[in-house]
């Protein structure tokens, strides 16, 4: 009898057909020829960020390429990628690390890791061995050596560094304050020291190289209140000389715009439901580019000129991708990963 | 007519007792009564009834009896060899006739809930799934949280993050947390703020038992009642006094001591706990991200929990009598969020402080209707504190809410009864980052249980659960809620009955959907949802009680509130989500010798998806919705060897995706825990020693993504009894 009931029981278990976990990497191969890697921030602290690459020739996308020729995750928040050379290199936020990749076939050439808690938003290359990395939470630029995938110095610049770029022989920090700073740490190459902090605007976000001479940056605007959309103050574009380190000019932008992608003569500001474009040489409005849903990532093709817009849709579904022309014609979509934001030309 | 009525059974299993007017003439002394089958109805005869351990009488060929009582209060003890007995103490004469229902030794002796219709209701005869855990399940349940209990129900999956600080949160066939009511001693318990209950904070201490009732149930509990009831019962007066001490150690620092205390006499009862649970939450995990494979620690998981529980009742008249109580628990938890890397973890912390008061009248002015008056007011206060992220987060949350329920039970013939009720609360949020609101809501609920018995070999029976409630919530217009549920007796030996069930169904928008300071939409639905239950139930005698229940179920659900990106990427809720739950749940059970040994396994497959587009060529529509495991198998052995109990279980859940478009997923896991129980009294202390090992075989794996559970723990418990 009690071999009957054991029987029993042991069906039951039995008669679950465990399924298999589907999720398996595929053998995989980037194309060769031109082509877009599209970086997906993924869900905070659910590790789901992911590379889509598209076939600019035939028109394909292609998921998760990181994970399936490397056969491991890409991490947590991947929150921009460089380009240096043949080689990108994928900041990824919240696993405190950049990956860095041959463009030409995805495969990983190594993984730089920093201290946890560093987490690393935007970098800039002083020259082939030398990058800065603005560390958001330590209110540090990393100098890395990208050889040796080992950080050499620290240099204190002020709260929540986000972005980074290098002009003129001085490198440039939004210094966001995490949503309450208002200036820009300029640092001498040099002699990798602070030169002094210039105060923008509210809230400095992205720094992008317009020229040797020229460095815009986007300030987002404070909230102040969270709760009182009425106390908020708008985004602004400023223009400073990297020499004099004065401002030219600035343009509002409205709302809390937060990223900044440079054209050809023009930069793209994505706003509300639009994309705004302003002339680099005037640091005027040049017109609206785009107009349409929400946009969250904005990149630049600097050899068509098209504008490359992505779309989060609800952040908990594929995104999209849209690619315009420059005047604003819809040239090709295509869906990629949770939250398309940053993105890479192969050449 | 007689009324179903809670009386001082003193032992014996699943048996009611029920009064009714005496059909015969009887003096000041006499007794008398009917015994019948439980399970049919049927009177029975040569029952043997002894008063004070002496023999008074048989019953007759229609299964009436009369005896003589000398002595108050009287222990009766009611015998046959083809059922189980009992003893039932009846504290005063009474000229009311006695009906007594034996349940036959072929069935399992299964529990009487009061869950599944608000009406006392054998488990098996329900219209609906329920499953009952008893105390001893509790006293042999390993981990420390009434989560960790639940767990091992099929159908219920516990969203755990990981050790004793995580917060738990537990969803009932697909559907998600705020689609479970949670009741404490059978009143709504879940959030208004955001619908939930985390089970973290609610200790296995104070727990008498915990009924549970899946699928929609909104005709008879209102809002939020689609996946599922849960009932937690606290623990009440024993009858005796008792002075109990427990202190644990174990693994990551964990380290609780409990006293309690309680008694009973000259009407009153008491009850009161005191608890505190403290570890450094410093567990061991394997943390893999296909660079780094290594043995980590968890950091800033510390905690600090503390819970005291009163309970005091008092019967002014036999027919009369008054409980009241208060639940406190102050939790001090740190909350370091996902494992993304190697390093430092966060250093967040949540603390939470819950207060419940209640009291309640129960009143029996006949022998037909049951009158009872509850009211509880529960006020919490959260805080979420992360100043040294760099942005500087803080929060906090007040709610209040008074929440009272009349309710009558009215036995209108021995086929049927009636109750009838309602609910009116009023709950306030203050808050941080919500608007300021008061949410009054008033409902009024009919449920009815009508059996039909049938001469005829095939069905025996038929019983039918009718039941309609109507909610008002002032942010909510006014919402009817129907529902039919039938059970079905086939056969006697073996015991196999159907059961089914249809009903419409309801989720109330939370504070937080309607009153977010950014994004909160005043506007939005109610989400809908049809609930379809369809079981069998076998209970046969096989060598001891042997329960085999197989059900199916489907959930569809319409409205459902999702936050998503509106103009400028403010996100705000939105009632445009639809899902539909379907699948398949089995559970055996089966004790035997003599209890010594008992065996349970069960399987549940549950297919989600999603039904709804987000915009047009949604490709996630259709697709399994994340986070629900497909497949779960879970298999328990009990060996009760007295003074020695040893308990081991095993869980298998399969991989669950983690994106809407499911092209990633969390793979399938195994655990096992186990536990060993050392119980030796004596005449004057009764002392326990028990030893739990929880993930004995170090399974690596994680609930959600990137927050890891703990490798093997152990923790021991010494407790002693006066």
């Amino acid at each position: 009898m009690i071999y009957r009931i054991a029987c029993i029981l042991t069906a039951a278990l039995l008669l679950s057909a465990c399924k298999d976990d589907p999720s398996s990497p595929t053998t995989f191969n980037i194309p060769t020829g031109r082509g877009i890697y599209v970086l997906n921030e993924g869900l905070f602290q659910q590790g789901n960020s992911t590379l889509s690459y598209y076939d600019i020739a035939n028109g394909q996308i292609y998921q998760d390429v990181f994970a399936r020729i490397n056969g491991r995750n890409l991490g947590d928040v991947g929150n921009a990628i460089a380009v240096r050379n043949t080689l990108g290199y994928v900041i990824v936020n919240n696993s405190h690390k950049i990956e860095i990749i041959d463009l030409a076939t995805c495969v990983s050439q190594g993984t730089i890791t920093f201290t946890a808690g560093t987490s690393p938003r935007q970098m800039a290359f002083v020259n082939d061995s030398i990058a800065l990395v603005t560390g958001y939470n330590n209110g540090e630029v990393l100098v890395l050596n990208v050889r040796s995938h080992s950080v050499q110095q620290t240099i204190a610049v002020g709260s929540g560094p986000e972005g980074i770029t290098i002009a003129g022989g001085k490198a440039f920090v939004a210094i966001s304050g995490f949503g309450s700073g208002r200036g820009v740490a300029v640092i001498d190459i040099a002699s990798l020291t602070v030169l002094q902090t210039v105060e923008v605007g509210d809230n400095p976000y992205e720094v992008q190289w317009i020229s040797d001479d020229v460095v815009y940056i986007l300030c987002v605007g404070f909230y102040n209140d969270f709760n009182d959309p009425n106390d908020d103050t708008p985004a602004k574009v400023y223009a400073m000389n990297t020499s004099t380190l004065g401002i030219l000019d600035s343009v509002l932008i409205g709302d809390h715009a937060f990223k900044l992608a440079v054209g050809t003569e023009r930069c793209y500001v994505p706003v509300l439901d639009s994309v705004k474009a302003i002339n680099t040489q005037t640091h005027t409005f040049a017109e609206t580019a785009v107009s349409g849903t929400f946009f969250y990532g904005i990149g630049a093709d600097p050899v068509s000129g098209d504008i490359l817009l992505g779309d989060p849709r609800t952040y908990t579904v594929p995104g999209a991708v849209r690619i315009y022309s420059s005047t604003g014609t819809l040239r090709s979509q295509f869906d990629v990963g949770l939250i398309p934001g940053s993105f890479a030309f192969k050449p | 007519m007689h009324r179903v009525i809670h009386i001082a059974i003193q032992s014996g299993l699943g048996l009611l007792l029920c009064l009714r007017a005496s059909a015969y003439p009887i003096t000041d002394k006499e007794v008398n009564g009917i015994v019948v089958d439980a399970s049919l109805g049927w009177p029975i005869h040569s029952v043997s009834i002894s008063v004070n351990n002496s023999i008074a009488t048989l019953s007759d060929s229609l299964g009436q009896f009369i005896l003589s009582v000398d002595k108050y209060p009287a222990i009766f003890i009611v015998g046959h060899e083809g059922y189980h007995s009992f003893r039932v103490l009846l504290e005063e004469h009474t000229t009311a006739g006695l009906r007594i229902e034996l349940v036959p030794k072929e069935y399992h002796a299964d529990e009487i809930v009061i869950i599944a219709t608000r009406q006392p209701v054998s488990t098996i005869k329900s219209p609906s799934s329920v499953t009952f855990i008893p105390q001893t399940a509790i006293e042999n349940s390993i981990g420390g949280s009434v989560g960790s209990i639940l767990a091992g129900v099929p159908s219920l999956f516990l969203r755990d993050y990981g050790g004793r600080n995580g917060i738990q949160s537990l969803s009932i066939r697909g559907t998600y947390s705020e689609h479970t009511l949670v009741l404490i001693d059978g009143m709504r318990y879940n959030s208004f703020q955001n619908s939930q209950t985390d089970f973290g904070l609610l200790s296995t201490s104070n727990v008498q038992h915990i009924e549970i009732v899946k699928g929609g149930h909104s005709s008879v509990y209102g809002a939020d009642a689609i996946g599922g009831v849960i009932n937690i019962v606290t623990r009440k007066p024993e009858g005796k006094n008792a002075i109990r001490a427990k202190a644990s150690l174990g693994s990551s620092g964990y380290q609780a001591q409990e006293v309690s205390a309680g008694g009973q006499g000259a009407g009153i009862g008491w009850r009161g706990m005191a608890r505190r649970e403290r570890g450094n939450g410093r567990y061991k995990f394997r943390f893999d991200d296909g660079i780094t494979s290594s043995v980590l620690r968890r950091e800033g998981a510390d905690y600090d929990l503390i819970f005291l529980n009163t309970f005091l009742e008092y019967r002014f008249l036999p027919e009369l009598s008054a409980t009241g109580g208060f639940d406190y628990s102050d939790a001090d938890r740190g909350s370091p969020g996902a494992v993304t890397s190697t390093g430092l973890e966060g250093r967040a912390r949540l603390t939470d402080r819950i207060s419940r008061s209640h009291v309640g009248l129960v009143w029996n002015p006949s022998s037909v209707v049951d009158a009872r008056l509850h009211s509880s007011f529960i006020a919490t206060k959260q805080t979420y504190t992360d100043l040294e992220s760099g942005v500087g987060l803080f929060s906090e949350h007040e709610n209040n809410t008074l929440l009272i329920n009349p309710e009558i039970q009215y036995s209108y013939s021995d086929e049927g009864s009636a109750t009838v009720g309602g609910e009116v609360s009023r709950a306030e949020i203050i808050s941080t980052d919500v608007i300021h609101s008061i949410r009054r809501q008033i409902s009024a609920y009919l449920s009815l249980h009508h059996g039909i018995f049938l001469n005829a070999k095939i069905p025996q029976e038929i019983i039918f659960y009718p039941s309609v409630r109507y909610d008002y919530f002032s942010s909510l217009q006014g919402d009817v809620n129907p529902k039919l549920g039938m059970n079905i007796g086939l056969f006697r030996s073996p015991q196999i009955r159907i059961r089914s069930s249809y009903g419409k169904n309801f989720r109330v928008p939370s504070f937080n959907e309607l009153y977010w300071k950014v994004g909160g939409n005043p506007d939005l639905r109610a989400e809908r949802s049809y609930s379809f239950d369809f079981g069998v139930v076998v209970a046969a005698d096989i060598q001891g009680p042997f329960t085999l229940d197989v059900g199916a179920f489907n959930i569809k659900t319409t409205d459902r509130i999702v936050w998503s990106p509106g103009a400028g990427g403010i996100w705000s809720p939105r009632n445009i989500l639809s899902v539909e739950s379907q699948g398949l749940e089995a559970e055996a059970r089966w004790t035997g010798f003599d209890g010594i040994l008992g065996l349970s396994t069960n399987f549940t497959l549950n297919d989600v998806r999603k039904r709804s587009e987000d915009y047009p060529g949604d490709p996630t529509r259709g697709k399994i919705i994340p986070y629900i495991p497909e497949q779960t198998v879970g298999a328990s052995l009990t060996v009760t060897a007295e003074p020695v109990t040893f308990h081991i279980r095993h869980a298998w859940t399969s991989f669950r995706y983690t994106t809407e478009i499911n092209d990633r997923s969390l793979p399938g896991h195994s655990v096992t825990d186990a536990m060993v129980r050392f119980s030796i009294p004596t005449d004057i202390l009764k002392t326990e020693v028990k030893l739990e090992a929880t993930n004995v075989f170090n399974s690596s794996y994680t609930i959600i993504p990137l927050y890891p559970t703990p490798l093997r723990e152990f923790k021991l418990t010494l407790g002693v009894e006066l």
